[in-house]
């Protein structure tokens, strides 16, 4: 019954045909009629049919690193990576994959301050498809490449965020995945942190690791990124080069973007007790 | 199936799941204990003490209640708890490539350690009676199996509705309290009238009830019919929740 199927005969990495998804938005009940005004005091919503992806058909090949970028509000750019690493199943169409993609989304709080770094490390690993064996056998090299030795007994709310925030990302690159659909990831956290984590997009890439990022880091993704599909209402109104893609959303650099600057996630949003 | 291949990674979640739940309590582990002893002591006093001149169950008392009111407990547990098994873990759901179905499966199994974690209290209740089982008592542990099986099946259909409509979770709560009086668990199946019997074997938990009690009461031993009934039912329901389930998976992670 698992959702994610492979197909390791696939020619390439990823492949998106015909992909519509829709999803229900509450929404607040118009209308001036009597019976509207008394259930919008109500605060009762009306489920409207939202669209979010629309017939979007793509090719990921193998070892590309590929960025997405979205123009206007709801693009539907971590739709597209939850479909490709399977955790969407789309209306219409067709997702195929050749080996697991594994998502990274920063707006997940997989790290458990009521659980130590250790088994949150295993937890996570978990979740991310690997088995307790594997994550025993990569724990040397995640405590020691998220630099968390001397925290790895404590509980993880009292673990600095700095190196809090390294957990998840540090096990998802444990699972020696070859396909990787990060979205924000990349952002959130000090200076320190981003270089660590593109620093590992940078050797795997040489490594020939596909990557599908969703980011706002317009510098890094044009110096990562060779490829740029851009997403307008769910629908691919592009697919070129990275800097062509930027150029098309208006963003080419972080100084011009400062105004529209995504939240810096505060401390303990990373953290959650599911 | 994906879940008996990832089995190692459902212990490993379902003995964190446990260990943080006891963790911060005084008592710990204990509770495992308490909680059913608690309600069995109460029931006991009310019915026996109490209302004690009613023909009811059968004797001992005490102990009649036991048997039934640890299956029970986590019948009733581990339904209310799958009602959040997908909304609960709405914000790991995106991000995590197990299959769909492993939440669930990590609800009803912690909810199963507590259950086999309380299974001392029936020993402690036939030392209090001095009464003792059986040969019978062999289909004690084909109830377990069985009404596990059935939980499965009720806990996909109960958590995959609830994720879509989320007033399911207080429908189910009231129905559980039902079902409380409507299954023999303070009372047995002979208390029934003998007509009304096949009818009260739909509810697929009389026939489970009377399989843990054979072992002390064989004379509790229903007509097959009964038997067939409550199992016709029971598989009927685990289709049902595994179907539902498939219906609905796309819609459940769309909430997530």
């Amino acid at each position: 019954m698992a959702r994610v199927h492979l197909d390791p005969h696939l020619d390439h990495q990823v492949e998106f045909e015909a992909v519509s998804l829709t999803v229900l938005r509450a929404q607040r009940r118009k209308g001036s009629g009597r019976g509207d005004r008394l259930r919008r005091m109500a605060s009762e919503t009306r489920r409207v049919a939202h669209p979010v992806i629309q017939d979007v058909s793509v090719v990921i090949e193998p070892g590309e690193c590929v960025g997405l970028v979205g123009r206007g509000r709801d693009a539907g750019l971590i739709e597209v990576l939850r479909l490709s690493a399977g955790t969407l199943i789309p209306d219409e169409g067709v997702v195929r994959r050749r080996e697991a993609v594994i998502p990274i989304l920063r707006r997940v709080g997989l790290v458990n301050g009521g659980l130590t770094v250790r088994q949150n490390i295993y937890v996570i690993g978990i979740l991310l498809g690997m088995s307790p064996d594997q994550i025993t056998a990569e724990l040397d090299w995640i405590v020691e490449s998220a630099g968390l030795a001397r925290f790895l007994d404590t509980y993880a709310r009292t673990c600095p965020p700095p190196l809090r925030r390294r957990i998840a990302w540090t096990v998802a690159m444990a699972t020696r995945s070859r396909t990787f659909a990060i979205h924000g990831a990349l952002i959130m956290g000090d200076e320190q942190y981003r270089e660590f984590c593109w620093s590992h997009v940078e050797s795997l890439k040489a490594d020939g690791v596909t990557f599908l990022i969703a980011d706002q880091a317009p510098d890094e993704l044009e110096r990562f990124c060779e490829r740029g599909l851009v997403f307008e209402n769910g629908r691919l109104i592009a697919d070129t080069s990275m800097t062509e893609a930027l150029a098309m959303t208006g963003r080419r650099t972080r100084d011009n973007e400062d105004d529209n600057t995504p939240d810096e996630p505060d401390v303990r949003e990373d953290i959650d007790d599911w | 199936m994906g879940i008996w291949h990832s089995r190692a990674s459902l212990r490993l979640l379902v003995s964190r799941d446990i260990n943080q739940k006891y963790r911060k309590l005084r008592l710990g582990y204990l509770w495992v204990i308490l909680e059913p002893l608690g309600l069995s002591v109460t029931m006991w006093f009310v019915f026996q003490v109490l209302l004690g001149g009613r023909e009811m169950g059968e004797q001992p008392y005490y102990l009649f209640l036991t048997v039934a009111i640890l299956p029970w407990w986590w019948f009733t547990s581990g339904i209310s708890a799958s009602t959040r098994a997908f909304v609960g873990y709405s914000r790991i759901l995106p991000a995590s490539v197990l299959p769909t179905e492993f939440s669930v499966a990590r609800v009803l199994l912690s909810r199963t350690v507590d259950f086999v974690g309380a299974l001392p209290l029936v020993v402690f209740a036939m030392l209090v009676t001095w009464t003792f089982p059986g040969p019978e008592i062999v289909f004690f542990p084909i109830a377990f199996v069985l009404q596990f099986a059935f939980m499965y099946g009720l806990s996909l259909f109960v958590a995959s509705v609830s994720a879509v409509v989320p007033d399911f979770a207080r429908i189910v709560r009231i129905l559980l309290r039902a079902a409380f009086y409507l299954t023999p668990v303070l009372y047995s199946l002979s208390n029934i009238p003998p007509g009304a019997r096949p009818l009260a074997a739909i509810n697929p938990l009389v026939g489970l009830l009377s399989m843990y009690r054979l072992g002390w009461w064989p004379s509790e031993n229903e007509a097959l019919i009964t038997y067939g009934v409550s199992f016709g039912v029971g598989v009927a329901v685990i289709i049902i929740g595994i179907i539902t389930f498939k219906r609905l998976e796309h819609r459940i992670l769309k909430e997530a």
